[in-house]
């Protein structure tokens, strides 16, 4: 039960966006991918999700190629989350989740008793059963995320991939979300912007730099001041979480500059 | 408003409209006469009263019959064209198929091509300039072969304006008496029904409207969005393929057999998802059957406010279905694409 890229590239008109990308993500960890903008995290992700179709190497579920499954089979163990969705109509929250029974449904069939039994409880555990009736775009950016959160479990996959789940959130929203997500016992991928919060919750976290994997492992041995200054180019002081001990980061001021701002 | 409340209201007007519909008309007929026409058919024979015949079940009966076709036919074409390119803005005819009708249809009108198949030249050609007009914005817009929606857009409407400019070419060639029957045409029109008319439209949108029911679920995720669509086991680049073949099919048989019929697509979409929501299951039984009563409702005044001549029903479907439009848009919160 293990998600694998073996040797992926990606190219995306004729630029190659990811380079030779080998990872493992093992069952029931949750594995952090990180990286600066534009270094490939979300065209990994789409690669897994069988969004983008890699040019070279494949992305193995259980050892079997993704990319040659049966669509409806993927969806069944690989649920993704993206960056708050845009959606151009009204749809209540309650059908939004609904879709996610999509691959286990017949073609015209109506929603059964499973689906409805699934709907609800999915939104029970994303603490959103109030919502239910609501419409999707009224909703905030942190109910939004955790609508789609529910969307996702309604998927019963094992597999959850997220797409900088905490982006535009605010703190109180962003450790929630991740709490929420580290909590469900699934295999996680996630791409993160925040070093911290990947620090406080992956148990393996991977960075990309410029399309290519340059070091994967615990967070500790990862994110360190001379990688945060190598691939961000960001002069950072790294100091430890007084509670969990994770690598947090903290920005700098310019030297010349430092005095004035004492 | 729950989808069946809305599919049984849909009926009864839909039924009331037809009924007024097969009464009304420039030849008076009491409505005794009308009836004993439909009830004799309905017993399996002809009715005595030979004029009421003629005109009940060889005129009037075939021309509601089209009429709802062409209605129903052009609201789910319009419900899933607006799904496809996600655009609140986009109707049957934004994908080219009217325009290349319509070079077709002049064509025959101006210049008598294809004179040889008789009263069938028109339809032949509108049709075949239909398929030619969406192969061509098939071809221009794929990429690697998928069909994205802007693409999709921009090469349907540079391949409409391309098809209008021959149109205009013919007519501006052609002999200004035939022209007018070229702009009659242009406005829609059910004046040519007959039952022999019938199976076309009839076949295209049962087969269209199965597969697009078979479909409504995977509708509803890509009208979510693509990628969305893709992670929930979608085939996001056949979907896209199908649904442009079958709408490109059932809009352009209804240009062939009716005309260009404005409004219709782009208008009763939108009405149907204000009173029903946007989830396909229920928009496109329900569109179906409104489309249909609307189209009726819109022929019986076609027919009527300017008797014994006729209005063209482009005319007809545009000066009700705007002001409707902009009453239920205005009170009203709703949101579609630009809308929102």
């Amino acid at each position: 039960m293990t998600l694998e890229l073996r040797d992926v590239s990606v190219d995306l008109g004729p630029r190659r966006i990811l380079s030779d990308v080998s990872l493992t993500v093992r069952d029931r960890a949750f594995v952090g991918l990180l990286g600066p903008n534009g270094s490939g995290k979300t065209t990994l992700l789409k690669s897994v999700t069988r969004v983008n179709r890699p040019a070279a190497g494949s992305v193995l579920l259980d050892g079997r190629t993704v990319h040659e499954l049966r669509a409806r089979e993927v969806a069944r163990r690989i649920a993704f989350v993206g960056q708050e969705t845009v959606v151009e109509f009204d749809i209540t929250v309650r059908d939004m989740v609904m879709l996610g029974r999509l691959p286990h449904q017949r073609a015209y069939a109506a929603d059964n008793e499973t689906d409805r039994s699934v709907v609800a409880s999915a939104l029970a555990t994303v603490d959103c059963s109030h919502l239910a009736t609501r419409t999707f775009h009224t909703l905030s950016g942190g109910e939004k995320q955790r609508v789609l959160v529910a969307r996702a479990l309604t998927q019963q996959a094992d597999h959850l991939v997220l797409d900088e789940p905490t982006a535009h959130l605010d703190i109180r929203y962003q450790t929630e979300i991740l709490e929420l997500v580290a909590g469900l016992g699934l295999t996680v991928l996630v791409a993160l912007h925040d070093l911290g919060l990947a620090a406080m919750y992956c148990d393996e976290v991977h960075l990309l730099s410029s399309g290519r994997l340059c070091a994967s492992g615990p967070p500790g041995q990862v994110i360190t001041v001379e990688r945060v200054q190598q691939v961000y180019g960001a002069d950072v002081i790294v100091i430890a979480h007084p509670e969990t001990g994770t690598p947090q980061l903290l920005p700098r001021r310019a030297v010349s500059n430092l005095r004035a701002a004492r | 408003m729950s989808a069946p409340v809305a599919l049984m209201g849909g009926s009864a007007v839909l039924l009331l409209a037809a009924a007024a519909a097969v009464t009304l008309g420039s030849v008076r007929l009491s409505p005794g006469q009308v009836w004993s026409v439909v009830a004799a058919h309905l017993g399996g024979h002809r009715a005595g009263d030979v004029i009421a015949e003629q005109i009940v079940w060889q005129i009037r009966i075939p021309r509601i019959i089209l009429a709802m076709l062409v209605g129903g036919s052009l609201t789910i074409a319009g419900t899933v064209v607006q799904a496809l390119v996600r655009n609140a803005l986009a109707d049957p005819f934004l994908l080219g198929v009217s325009s290349g009708a319509s070079v077709g249809a002049t064509a025959v009108l101006l210049f008598g091509v294809l004179a040889s198949f008789g009263l069938w030249a028109l339809s032949i050609s509108s049709i075949i300039g239909a398929l030619v007009a969406m192969l061509a914005v098939f071809a221009v817009a794929r990429e690697s072969g998928q069909l994205a929606p802007t693409r999709l857009v921009l090469c349907g409407v540079a391949l409409a304006a391309m098809f209008e400019a021959l149109t205009s070419f013919l007519l501006f060639r052609g002999n200004p008496q035939a022209t007018q029957s070229v702009l009659f045409w242009l406005l829609g029109s059910f004046g040519r029904a007959s039952w022999s008319h019938l199976w076309l439209p009839g076949a295209a949108l049962t087969i269209g409207i199965c597969y697009l029911m078979v479909q409504a679920r995977a509708l509803n995720a890509l009208a979510v969005g693509a990628e969305t669509a893709t992670t929930l086991g979608v085939d996001v680049g056949r979907l896209r393929r199908n649904l442009f073949l079958v709408t490109s099919v059932v809009a352009g048989v209804s240009v062939a057999v009716s005309g260009v019929i404005g409004f219709v697509g782009l208008v009763v979409p939108h009405i149907v998802r204000l009173a029903v929501g946007s989830d396909h299951r229920r928009t496109l039984p329900v569109g179906l059957v409104w489309g249909a009563a609307f189209m009726v409702l819109g022929d019986i005044l076609a027919r009527t406010v300017v008797a014994p001549q006729e209005m063209p029903i482009g005319v007809i479907t545009a000066f009700i279905g705007a002001p409707v439009f902009v009453l239920l848009i205005r009170r009203r919160t709703y949101r579609y694409g630009s809308l929102g």
